[in-house]
């Protein structure tokens, strides 16, 4: 005769590992369901629906999130302390219109879009080039700052470097960002495929630089005069900036930057844009707010270069 | 020797590694109950539920677990029109499937490892498809299961480093990445004190895990010497099962 | 955000992305796969022979590396390695941290292998007075590679899938190139699709393939 006994002691005792995962299961979706139904906020919540929305949703929040790529001196952490060119037109620009929490998020630069896109921030703020591609696909401030381009190099500019074509002459290895303009630049100007090196970001690059693993950095001349000014070059010094052109057209480029929000958010931009308008002016409120980081009245963007523009240059 | 500056980074340093233990311990929940869910499906004599199981099984085990990610925190949220409110939500998800998916397998070759006699036993006497699993098959596939669990559990927590390319998770390698941008001089320390702190956590993993192992071997008469747990890891999954199959016999 | 699936720009970018595949992913796993086995298996035999402190630090080195994270390896391997006079491209970093990384995994599936092949096989050539060289290349190893080549080969795929990893050291694999374009261009799903369907098409068909090996073999 089968007792009950017998039956429970085939393969448990107390607890079998059934008993264990039925357990553990019930429990965890305890926990985890409040999570996971927050998770999912509908798009039209969060969205401004395109006319007055988004704005007004964050100045009642009080809060903005700002997407930043730790490029000194645009947008970085100092410290932990949230710093750089566009944070500080960002926190002055949304404190007037009452948004006074401006936090931020570090990613990579790969990273800014789609997490722009998905929700992640509201805008972002570190140092990206309004181009035509671009300009598809999200939504610039007008400029806020126009830069040329430089190479970080030896002292005494060994390989001569001037302009991107200059390095596809000297077949050096130029580092550059992940997704940022210069990369494709230098291989339309000539530079070997296999010489551009993408570093995951300055600091990094900067330690392949003094290692020897690459021949020079290609950014914007401010960031690379920011470089040697905090001394985190030392030995290497900067080129003589230039405006690189294009070698299909022979127009020139000008690398001009701005903030990005999303497709949606007109009202955003359209507010930042007034506030924008208003410091650069005249009179020229924005350049003693950014002087400290290398940013003067000759960076200011030309009167009638408009985001419109700069977007039909492609 | 210059300064450290370890004091403002401690409470982040912190805060990223609990963040790495929680992403690896709440994904890998998840992925036992895909895990259990998908390798019974893909037994199921019925032919459209195995194969959905199997086609779900080979998407997340032939893709790149980066590209699983991204698709999800980046390209899951347009697409449907939705947004992820906490950025590790998608992560877990991710890492659930992708982890699962290989779960599924051990789960399934775990339960066509225990010996024949015992299904034919259960059978006999009578017991009920639910009752054979639960009382008899599960018990004896569990043991099984568990070393290439181990493993897979270790290859999860080595997974978490990908969320340093998601706005908004922050675990400890990514808190390390931002630690190495603004004391750049001292990557050589941090790179090492990151190896050692995932060796430790990889083997209090190991350790809890074997002793789970020796808990459940023992419920079915197998049990081993104690100091066996303290050992390091064993040999990995798919060379285990046959050895274990042969002593079952 | 203009999500609606863009031919021209999937069809133009292709190119790129197809040679990120075939000159890096394509080309490092195939390196790191003969690097780990090669590596894999002297780790194997000098564990088996017991030498007397060698076998034990290969232990804990082959329980370290796989209990850590392949970023923090290369981080590693890429930054301090300079510092020791060791400066190798980013590539070849790679391609050795990643072999050394499965030549640990492999160490113990080769280990698994030779304890399987039967005791009588090593009686019966210490009776026959063969050398030991000979023992091993002939005997044992052909015996237990036969028995453990499905997991070699299913490491081989996870490799294959961790080669992203190594855009941490700007190794400019498919991945991170699928990813640069889309942030160029500010339109990541084609980049990141293709590069998706590119491992699917290249895993998939090798993860068939072993199975069938299993099933020849009698594993399955």
């Amino acid at each position: 005769m089968v007792r009950r006994s017998d039956r429970l002691s085939v393969g448990s005792s107390r607890w079998s590992r059934r008993d264990l995962l039925r357990g553990s299961l019930i429990g965890g979706a305890a926990l985890a369901a409040p999570s996971l139904l927050s998770a999912c906020a509908k798009a039209e919540d969060s969205s401004g629906s395109g006319s007055g929305g988004r704005l007004q949703q964050l100045q009642s929040q009080g809060t903005i999130t700002v997407g930043i790529a730790g490029e000194e001196p645009y947008g970085f952490l100092d410290g932990g302390e949230l710093t750089g060119m566009d944070p500080t037109v960002q926190e002055k620009i949304w404190g007037e219109l009452g948004i006074d929490d401006v936090k931020s998020v570090q990613v990579g630069f790969d990273s800014l879009i789609p997490g722009l896109n998905a929700g992640n921030f509201d805008v972002v703020a570190a140092g990206m080039f309004i181009t035509g591609e671009r300009c598809a696909e999200a939504q610039f401030s007008e400029p806020m700052y126009c830069a040329p381009e430089a190479f970080l190099v030896p002292e005494g500019n060994p390989d001569n470097l001037s302009d991107f074509k200059s390095a596809a002459d000297a077949g050096v290895t130029v580092g550059v960002f992940s997704g940022a303009v210069e990369g494709p630049a230098l291989e339309d100007a000539g530079v070997d495929h296999s010489n551009v090196v993408t570093v995951p970001d300055q600091q990094a690059g900067l330690i392949q630089l003094q290692q020897g693993r690459i021949d020079t950095i290609s950014l914007t001349s401010i960031t690379l005069n920011w470089i040697v000014n905090q001394g985190q070059a030392p030995g290497f010094e900067v080129t003589e900036p230039f405006t690189p052109t294009d070698p299909k057209t022979g127009q020139k480029i000008y690398g001009c930057g701005g903030a990005v929000f999303r497709l949606d958010d007109d009202d955003l931009v359209q507010a930042f844009n007034e506030k924008l308008a208003d410091l650069i002016g005249p009179p020229n409120k924005l350049t003693p707010l950014i002087e400290k980081f290398g940013f003067g009245p000759e960076t200011l963007p030309p009167p009638n270069l408009t985001t419109e523009k700069l977007c039909n240059i492609g | 020797m210059s300064d450290y500056n370890l004091g403002p980074w401690l409470d982040d340093f912190a805060h990223g590694l609990w963040v790495t233990i929680y992403l690896t311990v709440v994904s890998a929940f998840f992925a036992l109950v895909l895990a259990f869910v998908l390798g019974m499906l893909a037994r199921v004599r019925h032919i459209a539920p195995r194969t959905f199981a199997r086609i779900v099984i080979e998407l997340f085990r032939g893709t790149s677990l980066l590209i699983q990610l991204f698709w999800f925190v980046f390209a899951f949220p347009v697409i449907v029109g939705i947004v992820w409110t906490q950025p590790v939500i998608p992560v877990i998800i991710a890492l659930s499937l992708n982890f699962g998916a290989y779960g599924a397998e051990v789960v399934r070759g775990a339960i066509n490892a225990v010996a024949t006699p015992q299904w034919e036993a259960a059978v006999a006497l009578n017991l009920t498809p639910f009752q054979r699993m639960r009382r008899v098959i599960l018990p004896q596939a569990v043991p099984l299961m568990i070393p290439p669990f181990n493993n897979l559990l270790i290859q999860l927590l080595k997974s978490t480093p990908l969320v340093i390319l998601i706005p908004g998770v922050l675990d400890f390698l990514s808190v390390g990445e931002l630690y190495r941008r603004s004391e750049t001089t001292h990557y050589v320390s941090l790179y090492i004190a990151e190896l050692v702190v995932y060796f430790l956590l990889a083997y209090a993993f190991t350790l809890i895990l074997r002793a789970l192992e020796a808990r459940a071997k023992a419920r079915v008469g197998r049990a081993e010497p104690r100091r066996k747990i303290f050992s390091f890891r064993g040999p990995s999954p798919e060379e285990e099962l046959p050895a274990e199959e042969k002593a079952l016999a | 955000m203009n999500s609606n699936w863009d031919w021209d720009y999937a069809v133009d970018i292709f190119p790129d992305i197809l040679r990120a595949f075939v000159e890096y992913t394509l080309t490092i796993t195939i390196l790191s796969s003969v690097i780990a086995a090669v590596v894999g298996l002297l780790f194997a035999v000098i564990r088996f022979l017991h030498v007397p402190v060698l076998s034990q630090v290969i232990t804990g080195f082959l329980e370290f590396v796989r209990s850590t994270p392949i970023p923090v390896q290369l981080f590693f391997l890429f930054y301090v390695l300079p510092d020791y006079g060791i400066l190798v491209g980013a590539t070849t970093v790679g391609v050795w941290c990643l072999g050394l990384h499965y030549a640990c995994y492999y160490a113990e599936v080769y280990r698994a292998g030779i304890d399987a092949v039967p005791k009588g096989q090593w009686e019966a050539c210490t009776a026959l007075s063969i050398p030991r060289r000979y023992v091993w290349q002939h005997v044992v190893l052909p015996q237990a590679l036969r028995n453990v080549l499905p997991s070699l080969g299913n490491y081989v795929i996870s490799m294959f899938k961790e080669t992203p990893f190594l855009f941490v050291i700007s190794v400019p694999e498919m991945v991170s190139v699928a990813q640069g374009i889309g942030s160029r261009n500010f339109r990541y799903v084609e980049p990141l699709t293709i590069a998706g369907l590119i491992f699917l098409a290249a895993s998939y068909p090798a993860a068939v393939a072993l199975r069938r090996l299993e099933i020849r073999l009698g594993h399955a």
